[in-house]
C-alpha cells in the first residue's frame, strides 16, 4: 500500500528537520522520496509527527519476569505491544538475554505483538574467566564474542557484573577484579563489537575506566546517588562514552535489580548464574539522590550520547515515559518533584526525538530506524502535539498518540487501534563467515548442547540481520 | 538377568546332540557358561538358519566376556538408561568433553560407558579402569547405579 | 535406503527434554538411538513406556461413531468434531501436556472461540503451586544454576528415576557443575516420599511420610527452622530435624516436586506450605523450587496460559471475563460439560473414575497417536503423528526454557498442531 502523509511538522535530527512541514510517502513499508498516487492520504496538519520510538533498554522479557504476571503484577505481551504502540514506539530492546535464556526471551519477544525487537546478550564472564586475566588473549575472546552475539541473534553485548567473583573460597583464585575486566574489555577492537553495554552500579563508578568512551553506561539513574558519580559521568560522556538515563517515577511499584539495589519487599529471586540473584521487588523509591541527580542529568546537555531509558520496570515502568517527557519537556510539570532545583532547561520536540529516536538507533546499530529520511523503515508515529499544546496537556498526548505506522501499516489511526497483526522483525547482529566452533568453550558448562544454543527461527520473528 | 542359567543357552543350541563339539549340547551349554568354549565352536550356529540364536547367545555371553577383563556385571534388564553410570565414570569424562556436565557423549566420542538404544553397554571394557591394573580401583559406576544394574564380581 | 543420523535431538517424554539425543534411522524407522534413557526410547519406539519390546497400538485411521467406531476420511472426521463442538454450550479442552506450544496456543483459541473451558493435565497442582508463588515468593534458577550450584538436592513427592529417568545425572546430583566440580560428592540429597524405593540407595537422608500428609512435614519444618516446638509431629521426628539441620547449613539448595503432593486431595496445602518452607529457608540461605513435570510439555502450556491471560490457571471462557478459577481444577465441575476436546492424554486411565464416568456421558472428541482406555468412549477420534518424533514442535523445558523439537521420521499422519487449526479454521 502507497501511503502519503500530508502536512505534518516533523522532527528528525538527522535530515536536521526541526518542526519543518514535509509531506512523507510511504511505499512497500519504506519512506521513498515521493510517488504520483497515494492509495491513502493520511491528514497530519498540525500535529508532529517522529520515527517510531525505539526503547533501548527495557525488561520486557527477562526470563522470571512471566511468573510475576500471574498475580497481575506486570502486563501480558499483548499489553505491552499496545501500551507502547499508542505511545508512538516500534522497537524494544530487551537487555538481559544470557546464553541460556536466549531462546526464552526470543520467544517471549516474538510473542509481543507490533514491536520490533532486540536482545542484548549479557555474557557470563566465567565461562571466559581464564582468558580475560590477560590481553594476550584479547584476540580469541574477540573473535567468540561475535559468534555468540550471532548465535544467540542478539544484538549486542552487555557486561551486567564486570567483574568474576566466587562464593566459595576455594575458588578464590579464578576470580577476577574489575579493573582487569575493564581493561580487558577496553582494548576490544571497535569493529568486532560496536560498543558494549555497561550495566552501570555504584561499585562501577569506583573503578577507573581507562578508556570509558568505548562503553555504553546503561540506566546511569540508577547508581548516582551523588555529585561525585555524577561528575564521573560528565566526564565519560566527554570521553566519548554513551549512556541512556534510566530516569524515575517515584510512583513506581515494581522493581527488577540486583540485591544491592533492591527496594522494598523481595517477592522473588532468580539465579541467573552471576554472582547475585536478580531480585524482584515491591515498594518505592525513597530517600534516595539518584532520581534528582538522574533528572540533573537529562537537563543538563542533551546531546547525542544520551538516550532516553527507566530500566523498565525498574526505576519507572514504560507506561510512565509520557509523563516524564512531560517534565522534561516543561519546567512547570516537574516543579514539585523535588525539594530541591532542577536545572531550567527545557526538553523541545527535536530533542525529544533524538533521545527515544535518533541516539537508540546509533546504540543499537540500526541504520534504518529513528529518522524519517528515504530508505528508513516505515515506523512513524504521529502525536497531536503543536505549539499550542498547554504543558498539562503533553502527557496525555504522548501516551495517545493519533497515528502509528508499524512497516507501512496502520495500526493506529485516529487514536484507534486498528490493527495489531502488522510484521515484526527480531534484528540481530550477524557475522561474516559464522564459524561457531571457537566459540564451543562458552558452553562447557551448559547442559544443552552446542547446536541447540543456536536459536533457531522458530522463536524469534521475522529475522533481520545488521 | 540373574546367574545365567545352563538351560537358558541351551535354549538356543540345536539339541541334536551330535557331538560334533565334542559335548553334547547340554554340555557344550555348560562350558559355554565356563567359557570353556565359544558359540561359534558349535558348527551349526554358523548356519544361517541360527544366526538369530547365535547372535542371542552371544548378546546373552556377551557381559560375561566383559566381565572377565572389568569384573562388572551388567544386568541390562535392570538398567533404565538413566545414564548416571555414563556421568560420574571417569574413564568417560576423560575421553569426551561433553560427559562432564551431565550431557550423553557426542556420536563419536569413543567412550567405555554409554546409552544405547535405552540401555547401558560396556562399549570399550579394555579402557575401563578395571582392566588395567596399573591404575587405582574404580568402582563408581556399580556403586552409584540407582537400579544394580552394575555389580561387580 | 540410507542411514540418517540426527545429532542432538530433544527426546519429547518428560519435562527433561535431553537435548544430546543422537538418532540413527534407517528406512523411516529408528534403527539405534544413543544417550536416551529407557523411558524415552519407548517414546522413539512407539512401545509402552519402560518395555520398549511391547509395541502401542496406533491409532491408524480418522473414525467417527455410528453405533461403533468406524474408519471415515479426515475431512468427514473434522466435520463432525466441529458440529460436536459447536453444538455445545460449555466445550471442555483438556489435555495437551504432550503437545507442542503452537498446537497448545490453537487450543487455548478454540477454547475461547467456543467460550469453553481449557484446562491442561494435572493442573490441580500445579495451579496451586502459581498461585502459592503469586501470593508468597518465587525462587526459581534454570537447570543450569542448580547444576552448578546447589549442594542439597531435594526430591519431594516424586521419584525421578521412574517419571525423569536422566534428571539425576543431567541436571541435579551427579554432573559436575562450575562450582560443583566433584559432582555428586559435593552434594547431598534427600528424598521425601510415601515408600522407600531406588531413591533411598542414593539419598543421605529418606524421609517416609504418610501419604497425603507432607504439609504436616513442612509445618514441622519450618517451627524446627523458626526454633520452636515440633514435638506434637507424630512421625519421624529425628529425620526430620537432621534434614533441618542440613538445609540451614548448605550454601544453595533446590527443591523438586512432583505429584506425590496432590495426594487425597491436598495439592493446595501441601504446596502452600512447601512455598512458605522454601521462604523461610531463603532468609537463611539460598534455596529455589522446581516442579518435576512428566510430561514434556506441562511448562509449555503453563507459560501459554501465564502469556496470554496472565494467569496460570486453567481458564473458563464462559463467562463474560476469564475466570480464574484459582487453585481448583475445572473438572470439579464436570457435570456442567458437554462436550470434551481431548487433546494427548488418556483420562480414563489418568482421572479418577468418578470423574471419568461423568466424560462418559458426553461427546468426546479424541486426538492421540495410540489406543488408550479412552478411543472406545470417543465419538470423533483423529490419529495423528507424534510431536518431536514425527513432526516438529517448541516445547519448554521443567525450568520454562524452551527447545526446538525435531523431526526425524516421516508420517502419514498430519501432526495435531495441524489437525487442531482445520479445526479452529472451521469454527469461524
Ligand atoms: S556341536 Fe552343537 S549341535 Fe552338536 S552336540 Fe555340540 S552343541 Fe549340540
Ligand atoms: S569401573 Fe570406573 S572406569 Fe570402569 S566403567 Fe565403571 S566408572 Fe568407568
Ligand atoms: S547401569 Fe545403572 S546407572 Fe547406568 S544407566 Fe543403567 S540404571 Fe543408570
Ligand atoms: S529423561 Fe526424559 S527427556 Fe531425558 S531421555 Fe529420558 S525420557 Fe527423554
Amino acid at each position: 500500500m502507497k501511503i502519503k502523509i500530508e502536512g505534518g511538522r516533523l522532527y528528525d535530527l538527522r535530515n536536521n528537520l526541526d518542526g519543518e512541514e514535509r509531506d512523507i510517502f510511504i511505499e512497500d513499508g519504506i519512506i521513498v522520496e515521493g510517488f504520483s498516487s497515494a492509495d491513502r492520504t493520511i491528514d497530519a496538519s498540525g500535529k508532529a509527527i517522529m520515527a517510531g520510538g525505539i526503547d533501548v533498554h527495557s525488561h520486557i522479557a527477562t526470563y522470571g519476569l512471566n511468573l510475576i504476571r500471574g498475580t497481575n503484577r506486570f502486563y501480558s505481551p499483548s499489553e505491552i505491544g499496545h501500551i507502547y504502540a499508542k505511545m508512538g514506539y516500534t522497537h524494544v530492546n530487551e537487555p538481559f538475554m544470557t546464553q541460556v535464556t536466549a531462546n526464552y526471551v526470543h520467544h517471549e519477544l516474538s510473542s509481543i505483538p507490533i514491536l520490533d525487537t532486540s536482545a542484548f546478550l549479557v555474557l557470563n564472564l566465567r565461562d571466559v574467566e581464564g582468558k580475560i586475566k590477560s590481553a594476550k588473549h584479547l584476540e580469541e575472546v574477540e573473535k567468540i564474542i561475535p559468534i555468540i552475539i550471532a548465535g544467540t541473534k542478539a544484538i549486542g553485548l552487555k557486561i551486567y557484573e564486570p567483574f568474576v567473583k566466587y562464593a566459595e573460597r576455594k575458588y578464590i583464585l579464578r576470580n577476577v577484579t574489575a579493573k582487569k575486566v575493564l581493561s580487558f574489555f577496553s582494548g576490544m577492537s571497535r569493529e568486532s563489537i560496536p560498543r558494549i553495554i555497561m550495566h552501570t552500579s555504584p561499585e562501577l563508578f569506583g573503578e577507573e575506566i581507562e578508556n570509558p568512551g568505548g562503553f555504553h553506561f546503561s540506566h546511569v539513574g540508577s547508581a548516582i546517588g551523588n555529585e561525585e558519580a555524577y561528575q564521573k559521568v560528565l566526564s565519560y560522556l566527554n570521553a566519548g562514552a554513551t549512556i541512556d538515563l534510566g530516569l524515575f517515577d517515584l510512583e513506581q511499584n515494581l522493581r527488577i535489580s540486583n540485591p544491592k539495589q533492591t527496594v522494598g519487599e523481595v517477592f522473588g529471586r532468580v539465579d541467573m548464574g552471576l554472582s547475585e540473584d536478580i531480585v524482584f521487588s515491591k515498594g518505592k523509591v525513597s530517600g534516595s539522590e539518584a532520581p534528582f541527580f538522574a533528572f540533573k542529568l537529562a537537563l543538563s546537555q542533551p546531546s547525542n550520547h544520551i538516550s532516553f531509558s527507566t530500566d523498565s520496570p525498574a526505576n519507572a515502568s514504560f507506561e510512565a515515559y509520557p509523563k516524564i517527557f512531560s517534565w522534561l519537556m516543561k519546567a512547570e510539570n516537574r516543579a514539585n518533584l523535588f525539594d530541591k532545583e532542577l536545572p531550567e532547561f527545557e526538553y523541545s520536540l527535536l530533542d525529544i526525538a533524538r533521545i527515544t529516536r535518533h541516539n537508540p538507533a546509533y546504540i543499537l546499530g540500526l541504520k534504518n530506524k529513528g529518522h524519517l529520511g528515504a530508505g528508513a523503515e516505515a515506523d512513524i508515529a504521529i502525536y497531536d502535539i503543536n505549539e499550542e499544546t498547554k504543558p498539562s496537556e503533553l502527557e496525555a498526548r504522548f501516551k495517545d498518540c493519533a497515528y502509528l505506522i508499524k512497516s507501512g501499516s496502520i495500526v493506529v489511526e485516529d487514536h484507534q487501534m486498528v490493527n495489531d497483526q502488522v510484521e515484526k522483525k527480531t534484528y540481530y547482529r550477524g557475522v561474516e563467515p559464522l564459524d561457531y566452533e571457537p566459540a564451543k568453550i562458552m558452553t562447557s558448562y551448559s547442559t544443552f548442547r552446542f547446536e541447540n544454543f543456536i536459536v533457531d527461527e522458530v522463536f524469534t520473528a521475522e529475522e533481520v540481520k545488521i | 538377568m540373574a546367574k545365567l542359567s545352563m538351560y537358558q543357552l541351551y535354549h538356543y543350541l540345536p539339541k541334536t546332540d551330535c557331538e560334533k563339539c565334542g559335548f553334547s549340547c547340554m554340555g557344550f551349554a555348560n562350558r559355554l557358561i565356563s567359557r570353556d568354549v565359544r558359540p561359534e565352536d558349535c558348527p551349526f550356529l554358523l548356519e544361517p538358519e541360527y544366526s538369530e540364536s547365535l547372535t542371542e547367545l552371544n548378546r546373552l555371553l556377551g557381559p560375561e566376556v566383559e566381565k572377565e577383563i572389568t569384573g562388572l556385571i551388567i544386568d541390562q534388564e535392570k538398567c533404565n538408561g538413566c545414564g548416571i553410570c555414563v556421568t560420574v565414570c571417569e574413564v568417560n569424562m576423560e575421553k569426551s568433553q561433553e560427559v562432564g556436565a551431565g550431557r550423553g557423549p557426542g556420536f563419536s566420542d569413543e567412550v567405555v560407558l554409554r546409552i544405547d538404544n535405552g540401555k547401558i553397554k560396556l562399549v570399550d571394557p579394555q579402557s575401563c579402569r578395571r582392566a588395567n591394573p596399573s591404575s587405582h580401583i574404580c568402582r563408581a559406576c556399580a556403586e552409584l547405579c540407582p537400579t544394580k544394574a552394575i555389580s561387580l564380581v | 535406503m540410507s542411514e540418517i543420523l540426527y545429532e542432538s535431538v530433544v527426546c519429547p517424554s518428560c519435562g527433561c527434554l535431553c537435548d544430546d539425543i543422537d538418532v540413527v534411522v534407517e528406512e523411516n524407522r529408528v534403527k539405534s538411538i544413543r544417550n536416551v534413557c529407557e523411558w524415552g526410547i519407548s517414546k522413539f519406539l512407539f512401545t509402552k513406556k519402560f518395555t520398549p519390546n511391547v509395541k502401542r497400538g496406533r491409532v491408524e485411521k480418522p473414525m467417527i461413531r455410528e453405533k461403533t467406531l468406524v474408519e471415515t476420511d479426515y475431512e468427514a472426521a473434522i466435520s463432525r468434531a466441529v458440529d460436536i463442538l459447536k453444538g455445545s454450550k460449555k466445550p471442555l479442552i483438556y489435555g495437551l501436556t504432550n503437545s507442542g506450544y503452537n498446537a497448545q496456543k490453537i487450543a487455548l483459541s478454540i477454547a475461547r472461540r467456543l467460550k469453553g473451558l481449557f484446562e491442561p493435565r494435572g493442573a490441580a497442582l500445579l495451579s496451586s503451586y502459581y498461585a502459592a508463588m503469586g501470593d508468597s515468593n518465587f525462587y526459581v534458577a534454570p537447570l543450569e544454576e542448580i547444576r552448578n550450584n546447589a549442594d542439597l538436592i531435594i526430591y519431594w513427592g516424586c521419584n525421578p528415576i521412574h517419571s525423569t529417568p536422566r534428571h539425576l545425572a543431567r541436571y541435579s546430583v551427579y554432573p559436575r557443575g562450575r562450582c560443583k566440580e566433584r559432582g555428586s560428592q559435593d552434594r547431598v540429597v534427600f528424598t521425601v516420599d510415601v515408600a522407600e524405593n531406588e531413591m533411598g540407595k542414593l539419598s543421605r537422608r529418606f524421609l517416609q511420610v504418610e501419604r497425603g500428609t507432607d504439609f504436616l512435614v513442612m509445618e514441622t519444618m519450618m517451627k524446627l527452622l523458626r526454633e520452636e516446638n515440633a514435638e506434637d509431629y507424630k512421625g519421624d521426628i529425628a529425620t526430620i530435624e537432621n534434614m533441618v539441620r542440613q538445609m540451614t547449613k548448605v550454601s544453595y539448595g533446590a527443591i523438586f516436586f512432583g505429584m506425590g503432593l496432590s495426594a487425597k486431595d491436598n495439592a493446595a496445602k501441601n504446596i502452600e506450605n512447601l512455598m512458605a518452607l522454601v521462604k523461610e529457608l531463603n532468609r537463611k540461605t539460598r534455596f529455589v523450587i522446581l516442579p518435576l513435570y512428566d510430561d514434556f510439555n506441562t511448562s509449555g502450556v503453563i507459560q501459554l496460559l501465564i502469556r496470554e491471560l496472565k494467569s496460570p490457571m486453567p481458564a473458563d471462557f464462559s463467562g463474560d471475563h476469564v475466570a480464574k478459577n484459582s487453585k481448583y481444577s475445572l473438572l470439579e465441575n464436570l457435570h456442567e460439560i458437554d462436550a470434551a476436546l481431548v487433546v494427548g492424554d488418556d483420562p480414563f486411565w489418568s482421572l479418577p473414575s468418578e470423574k471419568s464416568d461423568l466424560l462418559k456421558k458426553i461427546p468426546m472428541v479424541l486426538i492421540d497417536p495410540y489406543w488408550t482406555r479412552t478411543t472406545n468412549k470417543a465419538q470423533v477420534v483423529f490419529p495423528t503423528a507424534v510431536t518431536g518424533i514425527e513432526a516438529e514442535g517448541i516445547a519448554y523445558r521443567m525450568d520454562g526454557l524452551p527447545l526446538k523439537l525435531k523431526k526425524v521420521l516421516e508420517s502419514e499422519y498430519p501432526s495435531d498442531e495441524s489437525i487442531l487449526g482445520d479445526i479452529y479454521q472451521r469454527l469461524q
